[in-house]
């Protein structure tokens, strides 16, 4: 393969493209369900996770009043025309949050520093990866997984304990839904396919000979290596699989969708626009559904520390810089206005997914998305962010704003998105406290 | 979860099971030798108990059953809550007797230290050093000395791999350098990607091209137009004249047979050339020039920027070699120091100053109308009215620019090294299997850096095998080996495999000596963040390596070579943590001076630094204070010292008056303990007692909060308002020996300058309040300034000589501080000390040590 050779997508995404490609079974070059398989039940659930670092101002964001007709904060506004199709949840908590080091414990409960556990995207994905091209998808502002640090870039763990990359980039993302496999590729593939399987095995039986000679201590580091190495060899069976079908051709004229082709990451150039930024990604993990292409999403929206604030929302400073607001009157009212801009995009996302139609209803119907942070305010435990939206179709009896016992773990809204998913947690998902009644009417 | 909630039950952990907290806090006594722990049991039996005891367990606590051992989460967690609850004041509550400070201070020490102490045990390998993989930068630096390769922007595997995690603030430690299924995946295809370009079929591409524009075709092209309106730019015969502005490449520059404008057709390495000669103006400055590309990413634009010295009717040629990609557009030439040869406004008019008092009026018509006069009358901008003051432009530097020239893309050779090298036989050999064998037997000793037997290559010659019956070319097959041996965990994972097999899982083997070429790759690893080279390969195959006076002159040796610039990026960025100096943007209000090339030398600063301490052999004592400075023009501007221009950082004498010298007086760190709007006496604090010291203080509480903005009419500095924080005794129990550390710094403002009265904020006009840097040092020293608190810290040189040698330890080994390394580290202090404080004389013996040459 001559990487001169590959002329339609830019060089970087392509590089990235092939990278990821092998890194994350949802990436995966390949084909299709064109029909939904018959066998398939009536109504396809979907769930996202979806974070935001470094908390938000809760002094302008819980709803006035509790219920379904409690009044909208000042962030929250540009939600008022989905009220019905989504809860404000206050009393949430995490145990081990309330500081920069808050995404560790976000989707597991479990502290940065400690050792990690399954999340709960990935026990969805065991139980409908299965079904979908891509068993689950990582996307993130920040590329890769940042671990270690605090700006961590993914909340999704596999059964190891092992972070799982994100990927950031619109462009990549799409081509690696929806980008047919042209000619020259799929002649390649073949190939392909059969040098990558060669060299696992012969990368496996280098390992074995390693393992042989290293002493307990040693070998416990060297696991992580075949745990990988067998994680690319199901990867790979499941890209062959699926190679022959092709992949789902989104219908995206005149609906207002970004070109993907021109989509800048965050890391690229001056170009880069947050406010299309946002709308490419929100729109990339809608079509991913309406397709099929996976049922379950993670999505750092917001890292820890850096960022989060762009040239074109008009504030003075950066986002942790206004975190740190010392009680002053304007930061707090910046920290407000960048808030509202992403509820605003959130506002955008769920129109988007109220407008696409999915079996008897719309696909926000068939979709639970929760959002929460690490931390509320001033690197608080509790005051946390948390709404869930979506999935009236699937059970969730939406009011707008519950007050729920105070510290109720963040892992029992997790447990009660999962368990709709049709995955049964045998006693409790981590220190959650058991579903969510109030949410399940 | 039952998994995070298991107790930990390695290593000699203090394991306690008792029912009585006096008994427990005995057994740790006895167990950790701490004097402390009678004081805190008889604390809490005194204040504590009654409630939270067997009578009430009020909160459902019951301090009296609470198990002193650390290692157990949940222990761990109710001691944290004991300690919040008493550092913040809130028990006793309000009404019982409250705790006094020396007593919430011992105690909540006491908690600390335990809880540190379990934390490390958590991360202790038992003193020995573990299999690791390469981190990214290990990775890169490895496969760019294993195949001869430079990496174009963007090509290189640090564009793919992902940030690799720390521990114990590096990230040269086993326990963070996970592997996950994504990163395995990644490895492969950089493996694949670069053996593309280690084996090549055929001619390149893209040859070598050499594309010229002589700058006197312009004034034949269509763009003369442009040029003759200018009075900055003048064609004169040969060239062109530029005295202010830029001049384009009008699209008459490009790679052979291409239909746009870009010079480069593939990623690559490219020289660019400009062949020029200038006057220097009146004031005697030369015209210095600033060759850029158009390039969708603005880090990507500029080429080189260059004084031009050669005379007007001597040109001579200025050159760069650069990488270029795909993207780029238009090349353009400025000149900096342009003089601006037209009118801003009519003579006598002043329409900036006139608008702002209009606005400060509120006469919004009055503003609207000089905005538009200004337009209306052409005033402003380049077309305006040429001065009459500069009309006779010899009085200004200008520059004779003859052409510019690009060549690339470039190769050292083709085929490339890699190729050559690898495929031995030449392109004449027989490409059948026996050969491949003979490659892969000359090539994998180096890609796993010792000497690989038969049994070992059959893996990759399988590979190699099936792609040749699959009816691949040599060359691919010989590129999916290469992909193989890059991805094998033999060359990702530093590996010290046992002589003997182990034959018991359990057994913990005795330490035994490194072989000659584990040696080898500790050393080159540590040093060069890499493989070791031919040099350190031949005395291992020699079994000379571990002696002594061999290890110590291969230290000289690899320092000297330019690779040791690895150690430089790789040690003391993280030792000084510059990736954190810039996590908070000053306000561009308050702080207009702040600028990119500010922000970019702030960064370098402490690095050049640390590179001329280790290159120079000077006193790592230089790092407290100093009689010299490692800066360039940006930061010599900022700290207002004279003389220095160009922007490569070089060592510049202290003047008398100034207060810089040192770590703590560069502009990062103060920059680094700032939130953009007023600086953070704590955090900086910390960064000194961690950095300085490896001596971190004990968390704060939650919710600890900053330090707030003053209200309306009041003007209290920051000192101050952090002042009033500590009345609250609970809290000066621990901020009194933090503070100080922080406050002897207060004369740095946001950006690292200097100053005597209180700035930032909304502090403005002559009454500011006066900085006070005083303070008293823990062990009693007191200062009344920051050059007096510099003096109190040399005072404590000893401490800083441990622990800069205890991060070195850590980067050395990839494994954190043990108990067990005290007495190495302790010869390692004696013999800095006895090598005169050098950098070199601490890695000496780092390298020399037990721990660094056994397994």
């Amino acid at each position: 393969m001559n990487f001169q050779t590959v002329k339609p997508i830019s060089r970087r995404n392509f590089l990235r493209g092939t990278g990821v490609c092998l890194a994350l079974p949802w990436l995966e070059a390949l084909s299709a369900r064109g029909v939904r398989a018959a066998s398939a039940p009536a109504v396809v659930p979907r769930m996202g996770m979806f974070y935001f670092g470094t908390g938000m101002n809760m002094r302008e964001f819980y709803p006035d009043g509790f219920g379904r007709d409690a009044g909208l904060s000042r962030i929250l506004k540009p939600l008022e025309p989905h009220r019905g199709r989504f809860t404000v949840l206050s009393g949430t908590w995490l145990e081990k949050g309330g500081g920069h080091g808050g995404a560790y414990p976000f989707s597991t409960s479990i502290a940065i520093g400690e050792k990690q556990a399954v999340s709960p995207d990935q026990l969805v994905a065991e139980l409908h990866g299965k079904q979908t091209r891509f068993p689950s998808l990582q996307l993130s502002v920040k590329r890769g997984t940042g671990f270690g640090s605090q700006v961590l870039a993914t909340i999704s763990w596999n059964r190891q304990g092992v972070p799982l990359a994100a990927e950031n980039d619109p462009q990549t993302i799409f081509n690696q839904l929806f980008r047919p496999t042209d000619e020259q590729q799929q002649a390649e593939q073949a190939d392909e396919f059969r040098q990558r399987g060669s060299v696992l095995d012969a990368v496996l039986a280098d390992a074995r000979q390693l393992h042989a000679r290293l002493g307990a201590a040693d070998r416990q580091q060297l696991d992580q290596y075949f745990n990988s190495i067998r994680e690319v060899e199901l990867t790979l069976r499941r890209e062959i699989d699926w190679a022959d079908r092709p992949k789902p051709q989104p219908d995206l004229a005149g609906k207002n969708y970004g070109d993907y082709e021109k989509a800048v990451a965050p890391e690229g150039n001056g170009k880069f626009v947050y406010d299309t930024y946002a709308k490419l990604m929100y729109d990339l993990i809608a079509l991913a559904f309406q397709t099929d292409s996976t049922r379950v999403i993670t999505y750092v929206v917001r890292t820890e520390l850096a960022g989060g604030v762009y040239p074109e929302f008009g504030v003075s400073k950066g986002y942790h810089e206004l975190t740190h607001h010392g009680n002053d009157p304007k930061n707090l009212d910046e920290l407000a206005k960048v808030d509202t801009i992403y509820m605003q995009h959130w506002s955008y996302f769920l129109d988007r997914l109220a407008s696409i139609r999915d079996g008897d209803g719309s696909l926000l119907d068939h979709t639970m998305l929760g959002f929460s942070s690490g931390m509320g305010i001033g690197h608080s435990k509790d005051l946390l962010p948390t709404v869930l939206s979506g999935g009236n179709g699937l059970g969730i009896r939406h009011q707008t704003h519950v007050a729920l016992k105070e510290q109720t773990p963040l892992a029992s809204l997790w447990q009660t998105m999962t368990e709709k998913m049709g995955v049964t947690i045998e006693g409790r998902f981590q220190d959650s406290s058991g579903t969510i009644g109030e949410l399940l009417g | 979860m039952s998994a995070i909630r298991e107790t930990r039950t390695n290593g000699p952990a203090i394991q306690l099971a008792l029912t009585g907290l006096i008994v427990a806090v005995l057994t740790v006594v006895a167990t950790r030798g701490d004097a402390f722990e009678l004081d805190v049991a008889s604390v809490l039996q005194e204040y504590c108990v009654r409630c939270h005891g067997p009578q009430k367990a009020e909160g459902k606590l019951r301090l009296d059953q609470l198990k002193a051992d650390f290692s157990v989460r949940d222990n761990a967690a109710t001691w944290i809550e004991v300690r919040n609850m008493i550092n913040l004041g809130e028990m006793p509550p309000d009404g019982e007797e409250p705790l006094p400070v020396e007593l919430i201070e011992s105690t909540s020490g006491w908690i600390a230290a335990g809880l540190r102490a379990a934390e490390q045990q958590q991360l202790s390998t038992g003193g020995r050093v573990l299999l690791r993989r390469m981190n990214r930068y290990e990775y890169t630096y490895t496969v760019a000395d294993l195949l001869s390769m430079k990496f174009p922007t963007g090509e290189s595997p640090l564009d793919v791999l992902p940030p690799d995690g720390t521990a114990a603030g590096f990230d040269k430690v086993s326990t963070a350098l996970l592997l996950d299924p994504s990163l395995m995946s990644q490895y492969y295809t950089v493996a694949r990607r670069i053996a593309e370009r280690a084996i090549v079929d055929g001619p390149p591409a893209f040859p070598t091209e050499k594309m010229r524009l002589e700058f006197e075709d312009i004034a034949e092209s269509g763009a003369i137009s442009y040029l003759v309106t200018r009075l900055g730019m003048r064609p004169v015969p040969g060239g062109l004249e530029l005295i202010e502005g830029n001049t384009r490449s009008f699209g008459m520059l490009r790679y052979p047979g291409r239909r746009d404008n870009n010079v480069a057709p593939v990623n690559g390495f490219y020289r660019f050339t400009v062949r020029a000669g200038g006057w220097p103006g009146a004031d005697g400055q030369v015209p210095r020039i600033q060759l850029s590309h158009s390039h969708p990413d603005d880090s990507m634009k500029s080429i080189m920027e260059v004084d031009v010295t050669a005379p007007w009717d001597k040109p001579a040629e200025y050159s760069v070699i650069v990488p270029r990609d795909t993207l780029g557009n238009e090349l353009s030439v400025r000149i900096v120091n342009e003089v601006s040869l037209y009118m801003g406004q009519r003579p006598g008019e002043n329409f900036m100053q006139r608008n702002n008092a209009a606005g400060d009026e509120n006469d919004f018509a009055e503003a609207l109308r000089l905005a538009g006069r200004k337009v209306a009358e052409g005033w402003g901008g380049d077309r305006s009215t040429p001065d009459p003051d500069k009309l006779d432009v010899t009085r200004f530097p200008r520059v004779f620019l003859d052409y510019l020239e690009v060549e690339g893309p470039l190769y050292d050779q083709w085929p490339p090294a890699s190729h050559t090298g690898i495929l031995f036989g030449g392109e004449d050999a027989k490409t059948d299997l026996a050969y491949a064998r003979e490659v892969f037997a000359r090539f994998l000793p180096r890609a796993w850096r010792r000497p690989v037997d038969d049994k070992e290559l059959k893996p990759i010659l399988a590979v190699v095998r099936q792609e040749l019956e699959s009816g691949e070319s040599f060359h691919e097959a010989i590129r999916v080996g290469l992909a193989t041996a890059l991805t094998s965990p033999k060359f990702l994972y530093l590996a010290e495999p046992a002589v003997v097999t182990p034959s018991d899982d359990n057994a913990v083997a005795a330490t035994r000596p490194l072989t000659e070429f584990e040696l080898a790759s500790r050393l080159s690893y540590f040093l060069w963040s890499s493989m070791p080279d031919d040099e350190l390969f031949r005395l291992a195959a020699r079994g000379t390596l571990s002696r002594r006076e061999e290890l110590t002159s291969q230290v000289d040796r690899m320092l000297a070579d330019p690779k040791s610039d690895r150690f430089v990026e790789g040690f003391a960025r993280q030792w000084l943590r510059t990736d954190t100096f810039l996590a908070f943007t000053p306000d561009k209000y308050l702080y207009k001076e702040y600028d990119d090339k500010l922000a970019d030398a702030v960064v370098r600063e402490p690095l050049e630094f640390f590179r001329e301490v280790l290159q120079e052999d000077l006193s790592v004592l230089n790092f407290i204070d100093s009689d010299f400075l490692v800066i360039n023009d940006r930061l010599a501007r900022h700290y207002g010292i004279a003389g220095v221009t160009g922007d490569e950082f070089r060592r510049v004498p202290l003047p008398a008056d100034s207060p810089r010298g040192g770590l703590l007086a560069m502009a990062g760190v103060h920059q680094a303990g700032s939130d953009g709007i007023r600086t953070k006496p704590i955090s900086r604090a910390v960064y000194v007692r961690e950095v300085l010291f490896d001596n971190p203080p004990d968390p704060p509480p939650p919710n600890a909060g900053e330090i707030e903005p003053n209200v309306q009419g009041e003007r209290l500095t920051v000192r101050e308002r952090l002042m009033q924080h500590q009345q609250i005794q609970a809290c000066a129990a621990c901020h009194r020996s933090l503070d100080p550390y922080g406050l002897a710094l207060e004369n740095f403002n946001v950006i690292g300058l200097w100053r005597d009265r209180q700035d930032g904020e909304d502090f403005r006009g002559d009454k500011t309040p006066p900085i006070d840097a005083s303070g008293r040092l823990p062990n009693g020293s007191d200062f009344r300034n920051f050059d007096e608190f510099r003096q109190a810290l040399r005072q404590q040189e000893d401490r800083f000589r441990r622990s800069l040698a205890r991060k070195m330890w850590v980067y050395a080994l990839g494994r954190p501080v043990e108990p067990s390394d005290d007495p190495m580290l302790s010869q390692a202090v004696e013999e800095m000390k006895s090598g005169k404080d050098s950098l070199r004389s601490l890695i000496k013996s780092l390298v020399n040590s037990k721990a660094f040459v056994t397994k």
